[in-house]
């Protein structure tokens, strides 16, 4: 049976709608999957469909659980080897500085009653930004963009919950290296953001919309 | 003969096959160049003739993990209306394999030895 562009966007609504795969580089590998074993049946597609997926049903339910389990794990590895990376690491080294050159010259409270939300206000439109894809651009998310933007967004939530009191409280040899942290972690957001999403249309938008 | 009894012995009980999908996804790999998912799965049924089946739900899982941990690279293309993902091996990939296929002529082996010890 060969399948046409509509067959294919059938296949595609009904694992978005009926099974909540969301993701769109998840979505594409099961769509192919399935595509791919329907090619091999005969008939007519609209009538064989309903009970095929129906037998996939397992299938999809647990390869959609473990494939959104690895991209989370993913976004937190390659959170890990951006911060470990040289570039990350010389930004740091250059906001620490700074940071300590600023408190030196007025104080850490002057800096920490003027600057200390900077952190979470800096990567705002970044975070409004994912909001809108998550609502509004359904079908093109990629499991691996929001998954290290949503790592990266647990941070900042971190740091307005629970170390922005910590900086406050802090002496001075420690308050600089984790503020500074958090405020290069702000920055190089967009950075990730942008490499993310190069990639992810890339990948995938750009092949989606020929 | 018996090496062969041995390996169908091990595939057809699910639980000593558990631990041999990466190996077979990457011999596979390696021997074919780049492959997609479903293909595997029919590749593999083909070289058994039928006895072994990888269960769907584990291949892409693993074919992920694979990918995370470096050994695999990823190529998308538009094929007949639909967005396809090609596996390969990375360089390193390769040198894993080569690995890893020692380790389950090893055990292959030492099954041989332990099944049937007069042909050791």
């Amino acid at each position: 049976m060969k399948l046409t562009k509509e067959n294919i966007d059938h296949i595609d609504k009904m694992l978005f709608k009926k099974f909540g795969v969301f993701y769109i580089d998840i979505r594409m590998e099961i769509v192919d999957h399935l595509a791919s074993e329907l090619e091999q049946k005969e008939g007519v597609f609209d009538e064989i469909f309903p009970e095929f997926l129906e037998s996939k049903k397992d299938f999809i339910k647990q390869t959609h659980v473990e494939l959104n389990r690895k991209s989370s794990q993913k976004g937190m590895r390659k959170l890990f080897s951006n911060i470990f990376s040289l570039k990350f690491l010389s930004g740091y080294a250059l906001m620490t500085v700074l940071v300590w050159y600023l408190s030196s010259a007025t104080s850490k409270e002057w800096m920490l009653s003027n600057f200390d939300i900077l952190p979470i206000v800096i990567p705002a439109p970044i975070s409004l930004v994912l909001l809108y894809i998550m609502f509004f651009s359904k079908r093109y998310r990629s499991s691996e963009m929001l998954s290290l933007i949503s790592v990266n967004n647990i941070l900042f939530f971190g740091y307005l919950l629970w170390f922005i009191h910590v900086v406050r409280k802090m002496n001075n040899d420690f308050w600089i290296p984790l503020f500074s942290f958090f405020m290069t972690l702000a920055i190089a957001y967009y950075f990730f953001y942008f490499q993310s999403l190069r990639n992810h249309n890339r990948k995938y938008k750009s092949l989606v919309k020929s | 003969m018996y090496i062969c009894s041995v390996i169908l012995f091990a595939m057809k009980n699910s639980q000593l096959y558990k631990g041999s999908l990466n190996t077979i996804i990457m011999k596979l790999l390696e021997e074919n160049g780049r492959m997609y998912g479903y293909e595997i799965t029919q590749k593999v049924k083909l070289l058994t003739q039928g006895e072994l089946h990888i269960t769907e739900g584990a291949l892409y899982p693993a074919l992920h993990k694979l990918e995370a941990e470096g050994w695999l690279d990823v190529e998308v293309e538009k094929v007949d209306n639909r967005l396809r993902k090609y596996y390969k091996l990375t360089e390193n990939g390769q040198k894993e394999t080569v690995n890893r296929l020692a380790e389950l002529e090893d055990f292959i082996r030492n099954m041989q030895t332990l099944v049937n010890p007069k042909l050791a």
